[in-house]
């Protein structure tokens, strides 16, 4: 459940409108720009998730993506593997309404938002991660610190600190953004508990421009603590689409 | 046997010659289980192969057909699973009368064609018909009951024209037909769901005939147990939604009087997932139609709840469910089922491995931890199974 989520997250967050970039952006400006961009109007794609285990198994899905009002309907179908084949996932009202649709027993199911904690399929990604720059904004200060380059762009370093008295699961987060083309590249999640432990890094690449939007069109998160990763891999992604708004419904579930 | 095989191969061809998608899985399964004295154990080999299309626009077709084989212990007598002061009314000659024979099988589960518009949907034909909020059990379901050891495994297919029409997002209308011999024999139903804020609601009402095996006398024509059956009306309502972040569902039906005495189920349940991933459910059922008192269950109590013809033995019943992730292909959890009439309860560890990418492996151990004659007691046994799924 939750790495769905996630992935409509991702993959609609690290999604940006090509823009100038200027020097003298504050950290806040930064992320304002992501915040005001990060979701397009309409998006519709294809991603494949790997996860690769502690035993370095790996675990491999292929989901379609359909998503409106910059986000706030969602709607994930499985396409691989077999065993996950044909079930679907809809998200209103930004992911806090959730159904899900099993086709072997034709049952829908609402979920309650906690069912986002639990780590379905052994995905590293938590739903927090990817929650942009709104939640940014929100929960940490953000300062903006020397440049540097990541897979030799130049790029933004901000640091966020958890605002004191918030719930965000992470207490510090560095984060890269690629100055020409306002890309999150890397973004470091340091622990809950511990400012300095480093728990997770997430590095995006292969950043392409689909219909004027620049797209990462590869994301690896790393847990650190756990020896495990998870890649997402867009294979096809349009944002220049009109979907209808009964797809976001049980019965567009089901088509 | 020939003959499931000719429609195996039938199908594999059709689907490989046109645009149709096949794929199912197999589902090989040991049981074992302890009781009277003994330990019986049943194999099975399961195979359903699925078929679907939409080579037609707005038109799905699907179906599955199943092969079952079985092997081991091939009949179990029901009364070895009742107290002994129940089974000891019953005389010695009826005895291979309460036998339950597990054979071979092969069958189509479902044969369906969908044709659906952007805001209706009409499905004919051999179906799956899944209605209710509940986890353990489905008051508001007429078409099936769920074995509360085993929840979510898939139900029979069942004949019927459904119709569903959503004319508003979170607004939708069902009505449905299920054929029987002649008009008063088809079960009509109708249902609507409306969503309001973080809540879904619906309100079913139901019209269905219900037969019932007297297991107490036997007819001397035919050799075998007198069925009855009874035109029956349900009423029904159901919600589920959330409060903070307390998943929360309720399922209650009231069988109306007629051919029938009147009674009503209700389930009520709520989860929750800790910050850990630990996972939490718990459920409360009640069927009025069941005794109140343990001292009270008869010969036709036990068998009809055994056999699926009554949702529950007692008429209170707790359920609860844990479960946790504990690596990233590793699932453990423990189901908890309660009598709250008697003080009966199982214990279920499960065990959920995801072994390869497309093969699945469920270990399940039932513990029944009650005295003999109690809902849980411990005449069932102790007993477990376990199911590899391997998907294609």
């Amino acid at each position: 459940m939750k790495h769905l989520a996630i992935l409509t997250a991702l993959v609609l967050a690290v999604a940006l409108p090509v823009r100038a970039a200027g020097d003298d952006m504050t950290a806040d400006q930064i992320l304002d720009h992501i915040s005001e961009t990060m979701e397009p109007e309409q998006a519709h794609g294809k991603v494949r998730m790997t996860i690769q285990t502690t035993t370095g198994e790996e675990r491999s899905f292929l989901y379609e993506t359909f998503s409106k009002g910059s986000g706030e309907k969602a709607l994930m179908k499985y396409l691989e593997p077999s065993r996950v084949k044909g079930q679907a996932i809809l998200m209103l009202n930004d992911a806090n309404d959730i159904w899900t649709w099993f086709p072997r027993t034709k049952r829908v199911r609402k979920l309650a938002t906690h069912a986002k904690k639990q780590k379905l399929e052994g995905s590293d990604f938590s739903y927090e991660d990817m929650g942009g720059g709104d939640e940014f904004r929100e929960e940490f200060d953000a300062t903006r610190q020397g440049d540097e380059r990541k897979d030799g762009r130049l790029c933004y370093r901000l640091e966020l600190v958890r605002h004191e008295g918030s719930d965000a699961g992470y207490s510090r987060i560095l984060l890269w953004v690629d100055k020409e083309q306002l890309v999150p590249l890397a973004i470091h999640y340091y622990h809950d508990l511990d400012p300095d432990l480093w728990e997770k890094e997430m590095v995006c690449s292969d950043v392409r421009v689909v219909d004027g939007i620049a797209t990462p069109f590869k994301c690896v998160m790393h847990n650190r603590l756990e020896g495990t990763s998870t890649s997402m891999e867009t294979v096809e992604m349009s944002y220049d689409v009109d979907l209808p708004d009964d797809l976001f419904t049980e019965l567009g579930m089901q088509r | 046997m020939s003959r499931a095989v000719l429609v195996v191969v039938l199908l594999v061809a059709t689907g490989t010659a046109i645009d149709v998608d096949l794929f199912g899985y197999y589902e090989p399964q040991y049981s074992g289980t302890y009781a009277a004295e003994s330990y019986r154990q049943l194999m099975s080999n399961r195979l359903r192969v699925d078929l679907g299309s939409t080579v037609v626009s707005n038109v799905e077709v699907g179906a599955d057909f199943i092969g079952l084989l079985h092997h081991g212990t091939l009949t179990w007598n029901l009364l070895d699973f009742v107290p002994a002061a129940v089974a000891e009314s019953v005389p010695e000659m009826l005895r291979p009368l309460y036998a339950l024979p597990f054979g071979d099988r092969f069958y189509l589960g479902d044969a369906y064609a969908r044709f659906a518009l952007r805001r209706v949907a009409l499905t004919v034909g051999k179906q799956q018909l899944s209605f209710g909020t509940g986890y353990f059990a489905n008051p508001t379901d007429v078409f099936n009951t769920k074995d509360a050891l085993d929840p979510t495994y898939e139900q029979p297919g069942h004949n019927a024209v459904r119709l569903d029409v959503q004319p508003w997002n979170r607004v939708s209308f069902t009505g449905l037909l299920a054929p029987g011999s002649d008009w008063e024999t088809t079960t009509r139903m109708v249902r609507a769901k409306a969503g309001f804020g973080r809540f879904d609601f619906s309100v079913t009402g139901a019209e269905y005939r219900r037969t019932m095996t007297d297991f107490t006398t036997v007819d001397t024509l035919t050799g075998w147990f007198p069925q009855s059956t009874a035109r029956r009306q349900m009423v029904g309502g159901e919600f589920v939604g959330q409060v903070w972040e307390l998943g929360l569902w309720a399922e209650g039906a009231c069988f109306l009087p007629g051919e029938g005495d009147g009674y009503y189920e209700v389930i009520a349940g709520l989860d929750h997932t800790l910050d850990c991933g630990l996972y939490l459910l718990a459920e409360y059922h009640r069927n009025s139609a069941a005794p109140a008192d343990w001292r009270d269950y008869g010969l036709n109590d036990w068998l009809r709840s055994m056999l699926g013809e009554t949702r529950t033995l007692a008429r209170d019943q707790a359920y609860a469910l844990v479960r946790y992730q504990l690596t990233d292909l590793l699932g453990v959890g423990v189901m908890g089922i309660a009598s709250a009439n008697d003080g009966s309860f199982a214990v279920v560890p499960m065990v959920d491995w995801n072994v390869f990418e497309n093969v699945d492996l469920t270990l399940m151990v039932n513990a029944f931890i009650g005295e003999e004659g109690k809902a849980y007691g411990s005449t069932f046994g102790n007993g477990g199974f376990v199911r590899c799924r391997v998907w294609f």
